[in-house]
């Protein structure tokens, strides 16, 4: 395995070999260690960022038409809302140019009016039994808010306020005639308490008969007592249908002040 | 001049020792490049070549319920902490490897491996598994250990939480526990007096006189007369890579190599 | 008679020649063995003092600088790279010059080198006890460090090379086979672990590995082949035999390089990087028992028939009880290093017990012999008591036998317990307790016997040893007379009348 004479070549050659064998595993490893960085890859955070990134504008770009037909709904969607408002106004200030409570009020106001002619019924008047039998059938829609016996709801649920010993029910005709044809919205004071209902009563149009028999029932029941009310009485009071809906403040007082009409 | 009677026998045997070379110094100088280089490659080369470039693991969304990459984290002072269990030699008689079923069985032992807790739904479920190539995030070198003469660390925070619960124990916090534990072992508990458990790091304190009302920082429940005991800037890096090693993180389905495992729902 | 006196000039010559190469090493040589000897006393009380506190952690507490979690390391820092290495280059060094029949002219190049280690050991001992260890296992001195040693290396082992490749041409011997792979297979070793360990960013895992693979890569390809080229000079050396089988040396080298390489990596098995790795380490670590028996069984079967001189040489014994060793080694590492013993081994006792069973039961052994050999020629002095070399061979045995059984058995023993995941684990500790302290004993009797080598070779370092044709043996004639000839006028009286 020896290869010959010795001499200072042998030697120095011998020398270099010898280093560079010694290190040849050590150089192979820097060499391959050189080839391990790698930068192509990311780091783990770096790869969910991305992947947020790339969700965040594929969503952004969908939502992107969405907007365009999101906003050119606003102005329909705003006049209709407009014109939707609801009709009961408190103050002067409050009411908007160009709509019906202006029109209203310039007309007169809203107030329930005793047209011309109405007839008149006398307190003592008999009351039909069979109005009675057609006005507790009809009844028994409006005691979901005023309750079977005319004690009201609005213990429990606050809707409708009591009908029995109520001074509107036995008052004058003409304020329950427009308050079917045209609903009650507001806070109302009966029999010194005052209720205020979470929703407005809606007007209920039915035909002549029906109205006048369940106004004679709720004024003939639950411990009230005053006078029927008759179909043609229903009638001359049409035209308040199509009206604005009431508030209390444009009803007739209950109890007939000096000097005015009475029924 | 030495054994002159040997040296004469020795002499003409010498030629019998010598045989023809069965291979000149090239050839063997090649052959034991290839015998070297070999394992060299495959071993050594190639695996830590591999491994240096892992590959992101997937959460998976039938498995995990989830789609994201698993990114491991660990809190606390890794890079410090893991230098200063080097340097006092914590490796010697602990390791932190829980090694697969079919290769020792710590994944038996209760706490060593994972923890019992329960899930969202109320439902115990066991986090035992073994160690993945993720969990030495933050280390440049894995502290496996040589020998375990005390127990595995690779959950010791969650272990120590559980210490606390002993009625026996003088620690009022993880942080505390360890400082006691590294300062006397047998400070721990007021009974326990283990002569051959951890040895005593007091070099990993100072010790002061106690003036005034004494320093936040002292450790409590350790009872000398008028010296308090502070912990050093080593102690709490060390501790505080101590509490970092914990392995119950969620981690992806296909590499969650405990048998508990389910798929997310 | 002209060729007569043609083989009296020849061996005249050669006398000359081997006395010259002797005198030309006497500085560095000595110097290796001295400062080793040195280093071995130290790292044997690091060893003892590590060994005491395992089991009784009371011992030097309070002390940062002899804390066990810093003694451990620095003990097995010194014991590889302050004795076990500075053995080995003096050992190099001789015999490959005498094999190369050259002298060795860079003395005082290796001279410098060899102080250049001697201040690494120390500084990275200091470095160690100070806290500042690097703490993976076999490389804890301060990362600064190893360039140093290998530099230092290469100046060292670079000459022993340039003479193989100077010396007569044509026929090679089986120790220099070693002894080459030997200079080869350490900086192969050692910079791609550290390396791969210190220099490059990779995964913490394979650090961990290579880490581990640098332990067993160190034993079975640098310590052991430089124990084995020893023996294989000094069994036919002594005997005045050759090799008792040729084809098994080649087999027995071949074997070792192609087995050796592929051991270590089985402390990380179960663990998550590629399972064959760790599993190939524990099959190459079974396996090196066919090296083993190959070397074991031409060198004993070299000195059958010489017991006598096995019994008188000191070299010779030291030499039969490394390759003794070298045998158990080979044993244990199949026992301990199948994947079902494996899984209680892997983190026990044991891996300690083979450690020290392969450093001192093996490489130190032989390298005793290779001392007791080498130191005479090169002092032309011959050791100055035998009960000192006596004392020393017995007190090393028992004790290495001691820290086998107390280390690999109680291993055992604890690593079945760690098994045991059922009961608690305090249980598994406390079984480890006796055979703690049946090692510290061994470290006790090891440390005793070094000190009289020690003693002995710093004498002899001090050319204070005996000038005698006689070389001091172990077994001589208890009869009135002198082992080493008649000393007086009595006994020259009594060697006439008889």
């Amino acid at each position: 395995m020896g290869s010959g004479n010795d001499n200072p070549l042998k030697r120095f050659s011998s020398f270099w070999l010898g280093l560079a064998l010694f290190g040849a595993f050590g150089l192979a490893s820097l060499v391959l260690g050189i080839g391990f960085t790698k930068p192509g890859e990311d780091s783990f955070d770096r790869i969910n960022e991305k992947r947020r990134a790339a969700i965040k504008s594929e969503i952004e770009k969908a939502h992107a038409g969405a907007l365009e037909a999101v906003e050119g709904s606003f102005s329909t969607v705003g006049t209709q809302f407009l014109e939707t408002a609801p009709a009961g106004v408190e103050k002067p200030e409050f009411v908007l140019p160009g709509s019906a409570t202006q029109k209203n009020k310039a007309a007169g106001g809203s107030g329930v009016v005793v047209p011309e002619g109405f007839p008149v019924v006398a307190s003592d008047a008999p009351v039909d039994p069979a109005v009675m039998e057609k006005g507790k059938l009809t009844f028994a829609v409006c005691s979901a808010c005023h309750g079977l016996e005319g004690e009201g709801m609005y213990h429990i649920n606050k809707t409708g306020p009591p009908l029995a010993g109520s001074e509107w029910v036995t008052g004058p005709v003409a304020n329950l005639i427009a308050i079917q044809f045209r609903g009650l919205n507001g806070p109302i004071e009966v029999k010194g308490e005052t209720y205020t209902p979470v929703a407005p009563m809606a007007p209920l149009p039915l035909d002549n008969d029906s109205i006048a028999a369940v106004l004679t029932y709720i004024r003939n029941s639950f411990g009230n007592k005053a006078s029927p009310v008759t179909p043609e009485q229903v009638e001359a009071m049409r035209g308040e249908l199509g009206k604005p809906m009431l508030s209390p403040a444009d009803l007739l007082p209950p109890v007939p002040t000096p000097g005015t009409t009475p029924n | 001049m030495g054994n002159l009677l040997m040296d004469r026998r020795t002499i003409s045997i010498n030629f019998i020792l010598r045989k023809p070379d069965p291979m000149t110094f090239k050839a063997f100088i090649l052959a034991l490049a290839l015998s070297f280089g070999v394992p060299w490659l495959l071993i050594i080369v190639v695996p830590y070549g591999k491994m240096r470039n892992l590959e992101a693991v997937h959460f998976e969304m039938d498995s995990d319920g989830r789609d994201e990459v698993y990114v491991p984290r660990r809190s606390g002072r890794i890079t410090t902490g893991s230098a200063v269990y080097g340097a006092n030699g914590c490796y010697v008689c602990h390791t932190q490897l829980i090694r697969a079923s079919y290769a020792g069985s710590e994944l038996g032992r209760p706490d060593w491996a994972g923890f019992r807790i329960k899930d969202e739904n109320g439902v115990t479920i066991n986090t035992a598994r073994e160690t993945t190539p993720y969990d030495y995030v933050g280390e440049s070198f894995a502290h496996v250990g040589i020998m375990r003469v005390g127990p595995d660390l690779s959950n010791v925070a969650g272990r120590i939480q559980g210490y606390l619960d002993d009625p026996l124990t003088k620690a009022d916090s993880p942080e505390n526990w360890l400082y006691l534990h590294l300062y006397n072992s047998s400070f721990k508990t007021k009974t326990f007096n283990n002569v051959a458990g951890c040895p005593s790091q007091t070099h990993l304190f100072e010790e002061r006189v106690v003036r005034g009302q004494g320093s936040p920082e002292a450790v409590p429940g350790i009872n000398m007369d008028g010296v308090e005991v502070l912990p050093t800037g080593d102690a709490r890096a060390l501790v505080s890579y101590l509490l970092s090693l914990r392995k119950d993180d969620a981690v992806p389905y296909s590499i969650n190599y405990s048998r508990g495992k389910k798929k997310a729902e | 008679m002209g060729s007569d006196s043609d083989s009296q000039t020849k061996l005249h010559d050669d006398m000359e020649l081997r006395a010259r190469i002797d005198r030309s090493l006497r500085h560095p040589v000595m110097f290796f063995f001295a400062s080793g000897a040195a280093w071995l006393a130290v790292a044997l009380v690091l060893g003892f003092i590590s060994s005491y506190q395992s089991h009784d952690t009371r011992f030097l507490s309070g002390v940062g600088f002899l804390n066990y979690g810093r003694v451990y390391p620095a003990h097995v820092n010194v014991l590889i790279y302050g004795w076990g290495c500075q053995a080995a280059f003096g050992l190099i060094v001789w015999l490959m010059a005498r094999l190369s029949r050259k002298e060795c002219t860079c003395a005082g190049v290796i001279l410098t080198a060899g102080h250049i280690w001697n201040l690494g050991v120390l500084a990275g001992m200091l470095g160690i006890l100070s806290g500042y260890g690097s703490g993976k296992p076999w490389m804890e001195f301060p990362s600064a460090i190893w360039p140093l040693f290998l530099v230092s290396y290469f100046f060292i082992t670079v000459w022993s090379f340039i003479q193989f490749r100077c010396s007569e041409p044509g026929k090679t011997y089986v120790a220099q086979w070693y002894l080459l792979a030997a200079l080869f297979w350490f900086p192969w070793v050692y910079l791609t672990a550290h390396l791969f360990v210190f220099v490059f960013n990779g995964h913490p895992v394979m650090a961990a590995g290579v880490n581990a693979w640098f332990k067993y890569a160190l034993i079975f390809l640098f310590f052991t082949p430089v124990a084995l080229g020893t023996s294989y000079y000094l069994a036919p050396k002594v005997t005045g035999r050759p090799v008792y089988s040729y084809p098994l040396a080649l087999f027995g080298f071949w074997a070792l390089a192609i087995i050796g390489p592929w051991a270590g990596m089985q402390k990380l098995a179960g663990g998550p990087l590629p399972q064959f790795m760790p599993y190939v380490g524990a099959a190459a670590t079974v396996l090196i028992l066919i090296p083993a028996l190959a070397v074991g069984v031409n060198i004993l079967m070299t000195l059958r028939g010489h017991e006598a001189e096995v019994g008188a040489s000191p070299s010779l014994r030291f030499t039969v009880a490394g390759i003794a060793s070298f045998l158990v080694l080979g044993l244990v590492g199949m026992g301990l290093n199948t994947p079902s013993i494996l899984k209680m081994t892997q983190f026990s006792l044991t891996g300690y017990g083979f450690e020290i069973l392969a450093i001192y039961g093996f490489f130190s052994m032989c390298a005793f012999g290779g001392i007791y050999f080498i130191v005479p020629r090169v002092t032309r002095r011959e050791w100055l008591s035998r009960r000192f070399i006596g004392w020393h061979f017995w007190l090393t045995i028992y004790g290495i036998a001691t820290v086998v059984v107390c280390s690999i058995m109680g291993g055992l023993f604890h690593g079945a317990a760690q098994e045991a995941y059922n009961s608690a684990w305090q249980d598994a500790a406390k079984i480890s307790y006796a055979y703690t302290v049946g090692t510290t004993v061994a470290w006790g009797l090891i440390l005793f016997g070094s000190l009289f080598f020690l003693l002995h070779l710093l004498l002899m370092w001090a050319r204070l040893g005996r000038r005698s044709q006689h070389p001091t043996l172990l077994q001589g004639e208890h009869h009135g007379e002198s082992p080493h000839g008649p000393e007086d006028d009595l006994d020259k009286l009594h060697t006439a009348e008889a």
